[in-house]
């Protein structure tokens, strides 16, 4: 069972499919990002002995999780018309909280990461309050959020990495349930509950149609003010949560973490066929679109590219799966109309 | 729209085939060539400045002659999440040495580790880390090489007269070294004082803090910046404060590098301490050979070298080599 969700195409969808059940040629036809990730790892696997081998592939899912838990969040953002730039930021003041709640303030881990995670949740209210209620754009109030929390970061820390962090981090990067490391088991949980609460609750649906068309969305009773707040705080929430992962993978606290990536989190949302006009997106894509990001990574890494060419090949791969994205919906809408003749 | 659906099924199928026929004798090689050392990967925090590209000049110049089945050179681009992503796809390709240049010393510490734990000797060049087993380090003799500036200044000086320091942030690895040299250096000579402030080992904070500290007290005869690249805005300063650089105030570099070295030619800097970068490759390739043979790696310090107009020309430095 895919997605079903498709904001303006599940309007005309409904009328003519029922319920569908489990097929793969409908799978493959509305995740052309799962034959641009075969065919690119079959490509990889001809050029590198490496590629294929259990480590590796274990290596770039554990690699992928981070990234990937941050485009969950994101892709509410994204279904909901919004942008969220701030994720590059949260990271950091979640890290350095984290670690120096700890080592420098003597409180007990659990409440540090409670004070760093609730710190992100403001953060993403703060997102949510300034879209909504002030109508500030969500590209420039997430850019003010972004350069904020990496400010404090800075500040809060001295500009240093603090360490050392307390041993919960090493059990944590170490942590793994039969041999599976639990990044990928927390990405693969998030990922079902994200798939669950975007096809299965009032709000999931809320939100297809608040993306899809706002003002018709308010006209049919939703509160689209609350819909939107809330896919920032989510986003806020994930971001949090890949803070303390990157803490973990780091064992530093540090400012630096997660910079830069909001750009890496987008794409990954993006190309995982999330419009960026709203209203269409599901899980799949996404988790797709994160790993094909760092099958990028590792490929250069394999090969040994010269670094400076991995953005290049990046955004290569960027706009070939944006390409396919697009000859897959003229071809849906080509067969959505056939059948309505 | 059937069609469609089934070709792109057909495709995943025989993509799926594909690769699985590809895995299989491709698995094989990686024990290719036994007498050989295997696979070895140079990760380095960046190779954006030319004295990392100097590092990795190095590297290649000696990798190709030492019997490596395969050399890989890597950029961390400045951030420790790449590098340590970096080290994991090593690892998992299954290099059997790494060297690298820690991008923060801290946070690279699980990344040396993952390496210990999977048995993979690993050397620092030009840093250390924090932790973690390391099977030697070729490092510049930072220390040195602020001795060496404060010697050069203090004569120049004539044991008397004050000094501006412009370091890299505090507590990073290379200015607290030199830092350390070149303030116990100077203590030998009581007429010298020094104030030292932290520029972060940027060009556009040396311009100001210069222009700052030196319209405050006209009376500073010397300047001492940590890394090359802050010439640029100290030299610029002193064009702002209509001096003179060699007449007015002696300007004194480290790193020395080919821009710096211009600048000692036309005479608008007085000196710099140059650090062989491409020794310092070469020396680790040569290093991780040896403990890949069963040797004992070792800590090696790459001397410092004063660079003056007597000397500029002396084609054995590296500013004076063609890089890569």
């Amino acid at each position: 069972m895919t997605q079903t969700t498709d904001g303006a195409l599940a309007v005309n969808e409904a009328a003519v499919t029922t319920r569908r059940r489990f097929d793969p040629a409908r799978l493959l036809q509305d995740q052309g990002l799962i034959v641009v990730v075969l065919i690119f790892g079959l490509v990889l696997s001809l050029l590198s002995p490496t590629f294929l081998t259990p480590t590796n592939l274990m290596n770039l899912l554990l690699q992928a999780s981070t990234l990937g838990v941050m485009a969950l969040g994101m892709t509410f953002v994204i279904i909901g018309a919004g942008i969220d730039l701030s994720v590059g930021g949260i990271p950091a003041i979640v890290s350095v909280l984290a670690v120096g709640l700890v080592v420098r303030g003597e409180l007990p881990v659990w409440f540090a990461l409670v004070v760093a995670i609730g710190v992100g949740i403001v953060v993403g209210l703060a997102n949510g309050f300034a879209i909504t209620k002030l109508g500030i754009a969500p590209l420039i109030a997430t850019l003010g959020t972004l350069s904020i929390t990496i400010g404090l970061a800075f500040a809060y820390s001295g500009g240093t990495s603090i360490v050392p962090v307390p041993d919960f981090y090493n059990l944590l990067r170490r942590a793994n349930m039969f041999g599976i490391p639990i990044n990928i088991i927390i990405l693969a949980v998030l990922a079902v509950v994200t798939h669950f609460v975007l096809t299965r609750t009032t709000f999931g649906r809320s939100l297809y149609a608040v993306g899809g068309n706002r003002q018709a969305a308010e006209m049919a009773g939703i509160r689209t003010n609350r819909v939107i707040l809330f896919t920032y705080v989510i986003s806020a929430v994930a971001a949090s949560i890949a803070g303390i992962l990157f803490t973990a993978r780091l064992a530093s606290g540090s400012p630096q973490t997660g910079i830069g990536i909001e750009l890496t989190v987008i794409a990954a949302v993006v190309i995982g066929g999330t419009s960026l006009f709203g209203g269409r997106g599901n899980v799949l894509g996404t988790v797709l679109g994160a790993v094909l990001i760092t099958m990028v990574t590792n490929a250069i890494n394999l090969l040994g590219v010269p670094t400076a060419w991995d953005r290049v090949l990046l955004g290569v791969v960027i706009v070939i799966a944006a390409l396919l994205d697009v000859f897959r919906l003229r071809i849906h809408e080509r067969w959505m109309s056939r059948k309505a003749s | 729209m059937k069609h469609t659906a089934k070709l792109l099924t057909l495709g995943a199928v025989a993509a799926l085939t594909l690769a699985g026929c590809a895995a299989g004798p491709a698995d094989g090689d990686s024990n290719e060539g036994s007498g050989d050392l295997g696979d070895v990967a140079f990760l380095y925090h960046t190779l954006e400045f030319e004295f990392m590209v100097g590092i990795q000049a190095g590297t290649e110049e000696c990798s190709a002659e030492l019997p490596f089945s395969k050399t890989t050179i890597l950029s961390a681009q400045a951030n420790s999440n790449t590098q340590v992503t970096q080290f994991q796809d090593q690892l998992a390709a299954g290099a059997k040495g790494i060297v690298f240049s820690p991008n923060v010393s801290a946070e690279l510490v699980p990344a040396v580790e993952a390496a210990n734990d999977a048995g993979v000797p690993v050397i620092t060049v030009d840093s250390l880390v924090a932790d973690g087993e390391l099977a030697g380090s070729v490092t510049f003799d930072n220390v040195g090489g602020g001795a060496v500036a404060a010697d050069f200044i203090a004569e120049a000086l004539k044991d008397e007269g004050k000094v501006l320091e412009l370091t890299g942030p505090q507590g990073a690895f290379h200015a607290e070294l030199r830092h350390q040299g070149f303030i116990d250096q100077i203590g030998t000579f009581p007429g010298v004082t020094v104030e030292t402030r932290d520029a972060h080992f940027s060009a556009d904070e040396a311009l100001s803090i210069t222009v700052d500290v030196l319209t405050d007290d006209p009376d500073y005869q010397a300047i001492f910046v940590h890394t090359d690249g802050m010439l640029r805005g100290v030299l610029s300063a002193l064009e702002q404060l209509g001096l003179t650089p060699g007449e007015d105030v002696i300007v004194v570099g480290l790193d020395g590098t080919p821009e710096a070295l211009d600048l000692v030619r036309d005479g608008s800097v007085a000196a710099t301490v140059s650090a062989d970068p491409i020794a310092m490759g070469c020396e680790a390739a040569q290093m991780m050979a040896k403990v890949l043979e069963g040797g004992e790696g070792s800590d090696v310090l790459v001397p410092a070298t004063l660079v003056t107009t007597e000397n500029v020309d002396d084609a054995e430095l590296w500013g004076n080599k063609p890089l890569g």
